[in-house]
């Protein structure tokens, strides 16, 4: 059974719990704190709809940012547990409501209705616990194929290499079977008809036809004239192997000519259980799995990993340690959002920014490097620190990337910036407004674009970021072109940030001092009986860490990256959930794009930034 | 004197060839292992639903008919053109007026939203 | 020395097509190479450089491994119609280029030989006739082939070439007005200075015809379907549009007839506003046949090499123009560009030839002669409208976004809030 930190005097005078106790009495069973400190409140699995509204349209409460919604299970035989993180962008507060759904009545509310970000989130509940919600519109699996019968993977009783026999998974990953690759509605719209043992019938017509090439097909009787002339809406597949989709995306379009009348993004192509494999990986054995999710902006995954697990220890990282970390993010910061300037100018025609802003990134991958001796899967972070102190020589090269690196930005914005053409194509496309996007859960530049002021960095500073002298640039349009801007805005305000960092860099160690977390020094380890037990059960046994549980976040270039950690106090977490924000970010897609052009389903999907590690997992 | 088209037919019959050429040898040096996968047209990876043989939308043929209008246009423009200086002012106010009356019929597709292209 | 007739004529017709040809495939070997180097250049990478000298010969390969490639075709593709659309792609752009005359009259012991294809009587109608077969390959490659990618592909296409065509044949007649002739070789030696013969202009027709070019140039863009307006084979959306499922060599005659058409392209520019192969700022080489036979000026063999040369010099640079919008600037969408043919160069050419033809009429009104004069008048009028053109193109009031209208208001974003 898990533990949790005993309550504190602060989380228990926290204004939303005493509401919560006051109107709910019986059902805000216990308050607990998280390891951050803000408060836990666990209610009744039957009142947990009910008790959302009211923090979310209660004036006081106005909790308008549903940050995560996400299941864990502590062991065979436990309840379900449901967290819904939430944030008050009114009233600056966090808040965590849990509940733990008893296994013989899994169901809950469904939140549908109060956050749109709810939708996508729920799924994936259902797709990983089988925990279902009342009143959900489209309760189908998300990550799993649609179809996948074999369980929920992260209950604590599906094993970790899955059920099926590795055949049977082959056969399938490679079935070509319009059942096991389209949605039912889908197969419906093409008039295609679904049996009931699962076989898919092609429509009459067609069928009659025999696939020969038939012409254009004659206007029955009693169609009306006027839908006579209307095209026949197609269904077209953009992804998962396409130019335009950054990665394995699926989105099936419904087009009337070159309008999109309806998106329906299919995700999991990449789906590889990294969540679940973390579960029976040590601590520090799981920051490899974190940066390759987010393989664009790895150090920041690494970095808000080892913070997660750090603040569940409550130990305190070195000055040093927290300098280098805030470098290496706001580098992984520019990182991303090159990779992001670059696409999404290939997407919209203009190739030559995409190599300019790649020849910048080559040259953060050279510092990657020089550090960690990798370029793309870093893993530069461990519990308690770094995987070694910058190499001699560090700090000059990277002191040199941030004072010649805007010169490149300038380049590209005098590409950009101001042509008719890349106005034409991104201005009042996919506007976003912001209470939809806060309603999303849509966090990072893409919020800000919508005029939102919201940044982890600010909200809720950490690793020092109070410190700092930056700007956090907003939108005012909340379209592809604000986007643009905000997220070139990002890229310089990163490069004020490590201009400052590296100027106050202090020395001293990089790791904490606390051999049962990091491990000694080899010397050390030799010399003394007691450093060389440490040593020896961190090798074999890896870091213990006291059993709590925390939902921790940082600002990644995406958006908010939030680690939903668990422990029972042993040396591997019991649930690592990993709230990848192009996951949340994405679900906005299919609204954003519903009566825009084809043209503009590219724009709007690059504009987004996604990167298909995050939202498969 | 021979007809100056005939550089122009034998250049035609040089070009035709010479794609035939191309198709031909590619045909007959090109490597050939067909698979039901390989047959089936490309879309992202995925078997299509539905055939692509349905009707088009009616905005592409508006675009054909308002071609076809505005093709006359050059086709009277042109030989205009070549001899206005023989015309002078006359033909000049002639082919105003004609424009105009393009320009009316246009200016009522465009109204309509013959030019809207979705 | 009189011009060539007889047997001699069809003779010399058929070396003048053998070696056109060669050249025209040569060339277009060369574009692709040179497009990729000028494009490792800007893009400041090294372009092709493992095969031959300077990567010189990757043409070479590219074409030996087009050939050994596998051929696919769809199963649901009409076979007649896919096989025939690449041919109806290379055909016109190769047979385009028969009315251009590319370097001055040759003289040899059985009579002149002018330096062009075929001088027929309808001259550059001809390259609008047969340029708009393209329309075809199109438009059938991605019906035939059984794709929705090549289905968009291939209408957005056609509707795209179509739309432009007009604007092509319009952005012309200026042209026409000036000359009274649409025999290429009678409009480069209009371009030039002649003591003797029917009165010419002695100035390129890139001045008094300033606007025209630009007409011209941007139809010729979207003709050719490059960027900006390579919407039909827009590789971020449609994949590679209407020849999505073509391969090996059926793949390579679409890329092939794409060059050949840029480079027809560039040198119909050469030709209608930067002199033919003319070379400025020199007399000796004012060369003029009229119809009657008479020939004007000296022509020797190494005139016809220098005015080659001065040709295809010219082409050239119109190639890296062509190069050069095509790495620098972004896409439009396909609304985008048919209200800007649509809706703007449409009128735009129509009004821009009736203020040519009233300017033309008030100048021989006045009484000034064709000549500089005539020229530098209208090239007066011309610097005007393109003054008043460009600002009616400036950003924002022409190409539009999203009708959603969100920033109809106005206001900058990304203004920094501090914290």
């Amino acid at each position: 059974m898990v533990r949790v930190a005993p309550l504190d005097g602060k989380a228990a005078s926290h204004p939303s719990v005493r509401a919560l106790r006051e109107r709910f009495s019986e059902g805000a069973r216990r308050v607990e704190s998280d390891a951050l400190g803000y408060p836990v409140v666990w209610i009744d699995p039957r009142i947990n709809g009910e008790a959302l509204r009211f923090l979310r349209e209660a004036p006081d409460q106005a909790y308008d940012l549903l940050a995560d919604l996400m299941g864990a299970h502590a062991g065979i035989g436990a309840p379900i547990q449901v967290w819904y993180q939430l944030w008050s962008m009114a009233h600056g507060r966090q808040l965590r409501i849990a509940c733990e759904v008893p296994m013989h009545d899994l169901e809950l509310d469904s939140v549908t209705d109060l956050w749109l970000a709810a939708d996508w989130l729920e799924r994936e509940v259902w797709d990983m616990y089988g925990v279902s919600f009342r009143g959900h519109p489209d309760l189908r699996r998300i990550l799993m194929p649609e179809n996948y019968e074999e369980g929920f993977p992260l209950r604590k009783d599906f094993p970790l290499r899955g059920r099926f026999s590795r055949s049977a998974q082959v056969s399938r990953a490679l079935s070509r079977d319009l059942i096991d690759i389209y949605a039912v509605d889908e197969l419906e719209m093409a008039g295609y008809a679904v049996t009931d043992d699962g076989g898919v019938r092609a429509p009459p017509e067609r069928a009659a036809e025999g696939g020969a090439p038939g012409g254009i097909r004659d206007v029955s009787p009693d169609e009306q004239p006027e839908d006579a002339l209307e095209g026949e809406p197609i269904l077209i597949n953009m992804g998962p192997q396409h130019p335009a989709t950054h990665g394995v995306l699926r989105l099936v379009l419904q087009l009337d000519g070159e309008r999109v009348v309806r998106c329906s993004p299919h995700i999991g192509y990449l789906h590889t259980g990294f969540e679940k494999t973390c579960e029976f990986r040590e601590w520090n054995q799981c920051v490899p799995y974190t940066d390759r999710m987010d393989y664009l902006a790895p150090m920041l995954y690494n970095i808000g990993y080892a913070g997660a697990v750090e603040a569940l220890l409550d130990v305190e990282i070195t000055e040093r340690c927290r300098v280098v970390r805030v470098i290496l993010g706001e580098l992984n910061r520019i990182l991303g959002h090159l990779l992001w300037l670059g696409t999404t100018a290939i997407d919209i025609g203009a190739f030559s920014v995409f190599l300019y802003t790649f020849q910048e990134r080559e040259r953060i991958y050279n510092l990657h490097e020089a550090y960690t001796g990798g370029r793309i899967t870093t893993s530069v972070t461990r519990v308690g620190g770094m995987m070694a102190d910058l190499p001699v020589g560090w700090t000059a090269a990277a002191r040199d990337f941030a004072a010649t690196f805007p010169e490149t930005l300038d380049e590209v914005e005098r590409l950009l910036s101001r042509n008719a053409i890349w106005q034409g194509r991104t201005m009042d496309i996919g506007v976003l407004s912001a209470d939809r996007a806060v309603s999303y859960g849509v966090t990072g530049p893409t919020l800000r674009a919508s005029g939102v002021a919201y940044d982890v960095r600010k909200a809720r500073p950490y690793l020092g970021y109070e410190e700092y002298d930056f700007d956090v640039p907003v939108g005012t349009a909340g379209d592809v072109y604000d986007r643009y801007l905000v997220r070139v805005e990002e890229m310089r305000q990163s490069v004020r940030i490590i201009e400052q960092a590296l100027e106050r860099l202090p020395g001293g160690p990089i790791n904490i001092d606390d051999y049962r977390i990091v491990l000694p020094p080899k010397g050390e380890a030799m010399g003394s009986i007691d450093t060389m037990i440490s040593h020896f059960k961190l090798v074999m046994e890896g870091v213990r860490v006291p059993a709590g549980e925390t939902w921790y976040s940082i600002e990644s270039s995406k958006g908010e990256l939030g680690f939903g950690i668990v422990s029972d106090g042993g040396t591997k977490p019991v649930r690592c959930r990993f709230r990848g924000p192009s996951f949340i970010n994405i679900a906005s897609l299919p609204e954003l794009v519903r009566g825009e052009l084809v043209a503009d389903v590219v724009a709007i999907n690059a504009s987004l930034d996604v990167v298909l590690g995050e939202i498969d997992r | 004197m021979l007809d100056p088209y005939l550089g122009i037919l034998i250049l035609a019959l040089v070009g035709v060839l010479n794609a035939a050429a191309m198709m031909g040898v590619s045909h007959f040096v090109g490597s050939r292992r067909p698979t039901p996968v390989k047959a089936s047209p490309y879309e992202s990876g995925i078997p299509p639903l539905g055939t692509t043989r349905e009707r088009f939308s009616v905005n592409f043929y508006i675009v054909a008919m308002l071609f076809i209008v505005l093709d006359i246009e050059t086709l009277f423009l042109i030989p205009w053109a070549a001899i206005f200086r023989e015309l002078g002012m006359v033909g000049f106010v002639e082919i105003t007026a004609f424009l105009a009356v393009l320009g009316v019929g246009l200016a009522y597709a465009w109204k309509k939203g013959a030019l809207e292209w979705d | 020395m009189n011009p060539v007739a007889g047997g001699a004529f069809a003779l010399a017709t058929v070396g003048k097509v053998v070696l056109f040809f060669t050249v025209l495939m040569l060339a277009v070997m060369l574009a692709t190479i040179f497009e990729r180097k000028v494009c490792g250049f800007m893009q400041d990478r090294s372009g092709p450089n493992r095969v031959g000298p300077w990567g010189l010969l990757q043409v070479i390969a590219d074409g030996i491994k087009n050939l050994l490639k596998e051929e696919t075709m769809p199963e649901q593709a009409v076979r007649p119609f896919f096989l025939l659309a690449p041919v109806l792609a290379i055909l016109p752009a190769t047979i385009l280029f028969a009315v251009i005359p590319f370097a001055s009259p040759l003289p040899t012991p059985w009579g002149l030989v002018e330096m062009i294809v075929a001088d027929v009587p309808i001259g550059f109608l001809y390259v609008l006739a047969i340029g708009s077969i393209g329309v075809y390959g199109v438009a059938m490659g991605g019906w035939a082939s059984g794709s929705k990618y090549s289905l968009l592909g291939g209408l957005r296409g056609s509707a795209q070439m179509v739309s432009y065509e007009v604007a092509l044949a319009l952005s012309l007649v200026p042209l026409i007005l000036l000359t009274g002739d649409v025999r290429a070789p009678e409009i480069v030696s209009m371009q030039q200075t002649f003591t003797a013969g029917p009165a010419t202009y002695a100035t390129w027709f890139v001045f008094p015809l300033l606007v025209g070019l630009f007409f011209f140039f941007v139809s010729g863009l979207a003709e050719t379907n490059r960027l900006p307006f390579d919407l039909p084979e827009a590789e971020a959306e449609l994949i590679t549009g209407y020849h999505t499922e073509y391969s090996a060599m059926k793949f390579s005659m679409f890329m092939i007839g794409e060059f050949a058409h840029v480079i027809t392209v560039a040198a119909l520019v050469t030709v209608f506003f930067l002199g033919g192969w003319d070379i400025p700022f020199w007399q000796g080489d004012n060369i003029r046949v009229l119809s009657d036979g008479t020939v004007i000026g000296e022509p020797t063999w190494w005139k016809t090499l220098l005015t080659l040369g001065a040709f295809g010099l010219k082409t050239s640079l119109l190639v890296l123009v062509f190069v050069w919008i095509r790495w620098t600037l972004p896409r439009f969408r396909y609304d985008q560009l048919m209200d800007l043919g649509w809706k703007f160069m449409l009128e735009a050419v129509t009004v821009y030839i009736l203020v040519i033809a009233f300017v033309i009429l008030g100048i021989e009104a006045v009484g000034i002669p064709a000549g500089g004069w005539y020229a530098f008048v209208l090239f007066l009028v011309n610097l005007a409208l393109a003054g008043a053109l460009f600002f009616a193109m400036d950003r924002g009031t022409l190409i539009r976004g999203g009708a959603k209208g969100a920033r109809s208001a106005g206001g900058d974003a990304a203004q920094g809030q501090g914290g």
